[in-house]
């Protein structure tokens, strides 16, 4: 599933596996390894220090929030880039554990797009369409 | 840049974003926008000039008349990023499903925890 709304992108995924299993899929540098990026330093504790490389890039940044099995959060930033807030949350359902991210985008960066403005740039994006299918609550 | 943050602050005023969805469909003139919205046309003409320094909208002579018409493209710049990132974490997340949806392979997912 996926949602926009502001400077935000998240997304919404449900794992069969225990809160726990995916807490250590997001806190443990070797199985963040597997599926976040080639390399990753993250010193698990406020205010540590997170360091992500891939593809040749690298990203930095500081953990903000650790609640452990519950929610994770810690800027990242490319160099010369502002940084943006990354959140992880974890909520058991009945399948096993959702997992929620959301990527925030800093003020700065050149993107304001509020709810509405970004249904009107996907309503743009996609040409003409019949006034009928116009979507009201842009207007 | 700057161009991009002219286009959101293009689109932050209701009359402007009904202009853009109008321009969406079909150029216009003033006249033309001005008959489909309660104001004036004179207002109609302000806000058509803070699309254009967004460069959001083209005007046109044809005739006696100024067409107006929507040029996409600063929109597609804004939404950019946004589409990046989201592919990101798409890319990101079905990894993560190929970790967690075979533990017995992942040595790091196999190993008991503390908490238990």
């Amino acid at each position: 599933m996926e949602t926009l709304e502001g400077r935000t992108v998240t997304r919404e995924e449900e794992f069969e596996a225990s809160a726990d299993q995916v807490w250590r899929a997001l806190t443990d540098e070797a199985i963040l390894e597997q599926w976040l990026a080639e390399e990753v330093e993250l010193d698990l504790r406020e205010g540590g220090e997170v360091r992500v490389r891939d593809d040749g890039e690298e990203r930095r940044g500081r953990v903000e929030d650790v609640d452990e099995g519950r929610r994770l959060a810690f800027t990242w930033a490319r160099e010369g880039e502002l940084p943006s807030l990354v959140e992880f949350e974890l909520v058991p359902c009945i399948s096993g554990t959702r997992l929620i991210v959301t990527e925030t985008v800093p003020d700065g960066v050149p993107i304001a797009l509020t709810g509405a403005a970004w249904a009107l740039t996907a309503f743009a994006l996609r040409g003409a369409l019949a006034p009928a299918t116009v979507p009201q609550s842009v207007l | 840049m700057a161009r991009t943050e002219a286009v959101f602050d293009a689109l932050g005023d209701p009359t402007r974003r009904h202009i853009v969805l109008s321009l969406a469909r079909r150029s216009a003139s003033a006249t033309a926008l001005a008959a489909e919205l309660p104001i004036s046309r004179q207002a109609v003409a302000k806000h058509l000039v803070s699309l254009r320094d967004a460069e959001l909208v083209v005007a046109e002579r044809v005739g006696r008349e100024t067409l107006y018409t929507l040029d996409p493209r600063p929109l597609a710049e804004a939404a950019r990023w946004i589409e990046r990132v989201g592919e990101e974490w798409d890319r990101r997340l079905a990894s993560l499903r190929g970790v967690l949806d075979k533990p017995g392979d992942e040595p790091g997912l196999n190993r008991p925890s503390p908490n238990i």
